[in-house]
C-alpha cells in the first residue's frame, strides 16, 4: 500500500470515529417520547395538526401559490403580446398621419395580418384560461373579444382600407382615441389576471 | 356538400369593401363565389362549408360586405344555418365573421 492511500484510510478511519462518538452522544441525550396517559385527545389532535400544517404549507400551498403566479405571468405576456401588435398598427397609422404620405398596400395587408396574429393571441389566452381558471374565464374572454372586435371594426371597416382612402386629421385622431381605448381594456385585463 | 375556400378560390389577401377599393373586395367574392355558392346549397338542401384557413387575414369592411350583405339579403338565420366555417388555425376569425352575419352592417363608411 502506498503511503497516499495510508493516509486517506488513516483520515477516513478518524472521521468514521467522531462521526461514531457524535452519534452516541446523540443517541444518549435522545428524549424518549412518553404519552401521558390523562393525555386529551383533541391535545394529541391539535399537535398533529400542527406538525401536518407545518408539512403541507412549505411544500403543496407555497407551491400552489407558485403555480399560480407563473401562470398569470405567462397570461399576462399573451396579453403584453396583443398590446405589442396594437402599438405596431398605431405606428403605421401614425407614420402615415406624420408624413402625409398614404398609406400604401402592402402596409394595408400587414395590418390585416397583425389583426390575424392579435386573433390567434387570444385564441391562445382563451384556452389558457380555461386550463387555469376554468371558473373564471368567461366573462373576461367576453370582454377581451368585445374590444378586439371594436377596434377591429373601426380600423379595418372604415374606408382606411380602401384604395381611394387619404390620411386626414380626423381619421388619425379618432384611431388614436379607438386604439387607446383598446390597449387600455387590454391593460385593465392585466390587472384583473393578477385579482383572480 | 360544397366548399369554399377563401384562400385557393379567391386571395390570401381578401381585400377592401368594393370593387373600386381594390382587388379581391368582398363584393366581388359575394358576387362571384359566396351568393351563387350559397342559393346552390339552399336549391339542393345542403350546406355550404366556408374554409378560412389560409388567408393572412381579413379586413372587416370585406366580411361585411360578402357575409354581412348575404345576411341582409337572406336573413341572418338563414345563413347560420346553411354556413359552416372551418378556421382551424384561426378560431377567431370564424367568430368575427358569425358576427357580423348575426348584427351585419351594410356601410360603415
Amino acid at each position: 500500500m502506498s503511503n497516499n492511500k495510508k493516509v486517506v484510510f488513516g483520515v477516513l478511519g478518524v472521521i468514521l470515529f467522531l462521526i461514531g462518538l457524535v452519534i452516541g452522544l446523540i443517541w444518549k441525550d435522545l428524549p424518549l417520547i412518553k404519552f401521558v396517559p390523562d393525555l386529551k385527545i383533541y391535545e394529541v389532535f391539535s399537535l398533529f395538526t400542527t406538525i401536518i400544517i407545518g408539512t403541507i404549507y412549505p411544500f403543496l400551498i407555497k407551491k400552489w401559490i407558485e403555480d399560480k403566479r407563473t401562470t398569470k405571468a405567462v397570461l399576462a405576456e399573451e396579453i403584453k403580446g396583443m398590446l405589442n401588435n396594437v402599438r405596431e398598427i398605431k405606428n403605421i397609422i401614425d407614420k402615415s398621419a406624420r408624413s402625409r404620405i398614404n398609406i400604401t398596400q402592402a402596409e394595408k395587408d400587414y395590418i390585416n395580418t397583425i389583426f390575424s396574429d392579435i386573433d390567434m393571441f387570444i385564441d391562445s389566452f382563451e384556452e389558457q384560461m380555461k386550463t387555469a381558471f376554468p371558473n373564471n374565464y368567461s366573462q373576461v374572454i367576453k370582454n377581451l373579444k368585445e374590444a378586439n372586435l371594436v377596434y377591429w371594426k373601426f380600423t379595418s371597416g372604415q374606408p382606411l382600407m380602401g384604395s381611394q382612402f387619404i390620411m386626414t386629421q380626423d381619421f388619425h385622431y379618432t384611431h388614436t382615441t379607438q386604439s387607446n381605448l383598446y390597449s387600455k381594456s387590454l391593460k385593465i385585463l392585466i390587472h384583473r389576471i393578477y385579482e383572480l | 356538400m360544397e366548399t369554399i375556400s377563401i384562400a385557393k378560390d379567391f386571395s390570401k389577401n381578401p381585400g377592401a369593401r368594393y370593387g373600386d377599393d381594390g382587388d379581391f373586395s368582398g363584393e366581388l367574392f359575394y358576387k362571384e363565389l359566396l351568393l351563387p355558392a350559397f342559393e346552390r346549397a339552399i336549391n339542393s338542401k345542403q350546406k355550404l362549408t366556408i374554409d378560412l384557413n389560409g388567408i393572412y387575414g381579413f379586413p372587416s369592411s370585406f366580411v361585411s360586405e360578402s357575409f354581412g350583405k348575404l345576411s341582409i339579403e337572406k336573413g341572418a338565420n338563414n345563413v347560420i344555418s346553411v354556413l359552416v366555417f372551418i378556421s382551424d388555425e384561426n378560431p377567431i376569425r370564424a367568430e368575427k365573421a358569425i358576427a357580423e352575419i348575426k348584427s351585419p352592417i351594410k356601410d360603415e363608411q
